[in-house]
């Protein structure tokens, strides 16, 4: 075991309960698709790393907090990761993994070149699993965060395509100008992934749609 | 009225624990959740609903919306408040004994209160299923608790401003309106304890615009967190009460959002059973409030979290 491995999930706050309230349960299908990602990423792995966007590029250490968002919830010890770093730290707090676990972040303007020798070093390790904490378009509809961009739907299509394909080359042809346009932010960490892949990745979707206006994708993806 | 002795937290508290959860029926509501009790008359003369739901059948109908609406109690009544035609015990039985059995038919879970200031009332309603005696005039016949204690169902402890039932307060005068509800609903609620009411089946009530002027009324909400203080779960009776029609000059139909502005406050200050006609409207009022304190969670948390 030591081809990495990869698991896409948003970096959505409502897929925390006690953030969605009473709403939790309507999306069950997303978080069991993430749930089941998050499990099966752990079972190949040897050690997490937790990749998202973030306002530095480098490594990070702290634990979730929802307090920033009303709720006065947090994990055990250390300071606040940036939210994408959070949901992942959260999401492997659910399970009961002792794996080793690390946090990287990466600038959301950090060009396709940048990322990809990040995600090369990172899978230099034998048997990482990334966790890729990270959205498509936050412009899919005319209630999203961004508002409607008629490009957002075309781009994230490519992006789910490119999971769905295993395809590192795809991901990191996607374009930084038209990721930051669309309010893409999981161009970034997507490209990092690519990088720790040098060949097609077995990989699937196993969730793709933008109920409330921003691009969710679940993807799995095993270096074959 | 005389002037009582200032009640203080610390004298009272101890009879229960403040804020303990309240058993009536099948249900147990906790002490941060709020509790809609809707008004179902059998009545000819009411002063909101003049009639409605008067017939078995209509009454029944109104029983079925408001524990749709999210109602958990429902309070029968077979005698309007004020003063009007004269209804003997008989013609107040034969009115809701019938719809009391009916109810406990349809909705086993819903809490079956009952509005009569009659023990021999009281004590027919009981063998037909009620959870709970709204003793709304006072203590006015005193061995209605007595019938609280003996069917083990609970008891609202009202302040009538110590006036005979269906009588209006004609120049009443209060030293410290508060002082004179508070010392005597807990004087009511500590004799139903003592008589065996369960002290978790007993609620009190300040009485809005019973013996009482509109600044009483308002007063009494002013100050209700002082109530709540006593320890004993408090229920408010305010819709669409004069008190609400002189604070706008409107007359009933014309209440409700002076109604939910009284409930909303009520509410803030703690109050754990709403009295309403408006179901729907004085649950979601309740329900905002809570979630204000943050005693209750979203129903919905997106916003901003996409």
């Amino acid at each position: 075991m030591s081809r990495p491995s990869g698991a896409v999930v948003p970096s959505a706050p409502l897929l925390v309960p006690a953030l969605a309230g009473g709403s939790a349960h309507l999306d069950a299908d997303l978080r069991e698709a993430v749930d089941t990602a998050v499990c099966q990423l752990v079972d190949w792995s040897e050690s997490i790393v937790v990749v998202g966007c973030a306002a530095r590029t480098g490594a990070y250490t702290g634990t979730w907090d929802w307090s920033g968002f009303g709720v006065q919830q947090r994990g055990p010890d250390g300071a606040r990761l940036p939210l994408s770093l959070g949901i992942g730290a959260w999401l492997l707090d659910q399970l009961p993994t002792q794996l080793p676990r690390s946090f990287f972040g990466v600038r959301e303007d950090e060009t396709a070149e940048a990322c990809r020798l990040l995600g090369e070093a990172i899978g230099q390790e034998p048997g990482t699993g990334l966790l890729i904490v990270a959205d498509g378009s936050a412009r899919r509809d005319v209630k999203a965060p961004g508002h409607l961009d008629s490009r957002a739907e075309p781009f994230d299509r490519e992006v789910g395509d490119a999971l769905r394909e295993g395809s590192p080359e795809r991901l990191l042809a996607l374009s930084v100008e038209d990721a930051r346009e669309l309010l893409a932010q999981g161009r970034a960490p997507w490209q990092v992934m690519a990088g720790a892949f040098d060949g097609p990745a077995r990989a699937s979707v196993s969730y793709d749609a933008a109920p409330y206006g921003v691009g969710y994708f679940v993807s799995s993806w095993a270096g074959s | 009225m005389t002037a009582p002795v200032p009640v203080t937290r610390r004298q009272y508290g101890g009879r229960m624990e403040l804020g303990g959860p309240l058993r009536l029926g099948r249900r147990t509501f906790g002490p941060t959740e709020p509790v809609v009790m809707a008004i179902v008359n059998r009545t000819p003369d009411s002063f909101f609903d003049r009639g409605r739901t008067y017939a078995l059948d209509a009454a029944l109908d109104r029983v079925d919306q408001v524990v749709d609406e999210g109602a958990g109690i429902v309070d029968i009544g077979g005698v309007k408040a004020a003063p009007g035609d004269e209804v003997s015990a008989d013609e107040e039985a034969r009115r809701v004994v019938e719809l009391v059995e009916r109810v406990r038919e349809r909705h086993p879970d819903v809490v079956i209160s009952v509005d009569t200031y009659r023990a021999e009332v009281g004590e027919l309603v009981c063998r037909a299923g009620a959870d709970l005696l709204n003793d709304a005039w006072g203590g006015w016949e005193p061995e209605l608790a007595e019938v609280a204690a003996r069917h083990g169902v609970g008891l609202v402890c009202t302040h009538a401003g110590h006036l005979p039932p269906r009588t209006r307060p004609h120049r009443v005068q209060y030293d410290d309106v508060v002082a004179d509800v508070i010392s005597t609903v807990v004087g009511l609620a500590e004799r139903a304890v003592s008589l065996g009411v369960r002290a978790d089946a007993v609620l009190i009530d300040p009485g809005h615009d019973f013996g009482k002027n509109s600044r009483h009324s308002l007063e009494v909400t002013r100050r209700l967190g002082e109530m709540v203080d006593t320890g004993w779960p408090v229920l408010v009776a305010l819709s669409r009460k004069d008190f609400v029609g002189e604070a706008l000059d409107l007359p009933t139909d014309d209440r409700l959002e002076g109604t939910l502005a009284a409930t909303a406050v009520s509410a803030f200050l703690g109050a754990r059973v709403f009295r309403a006609h408006d179901v729907e409207a004085t649950r979601r009022v309740v329900r905002t409030v809570s979630a204000v304190q943050g005693s209750a969670d979203l129903v919905v948390g997106r916003r901003g979290l996409a």
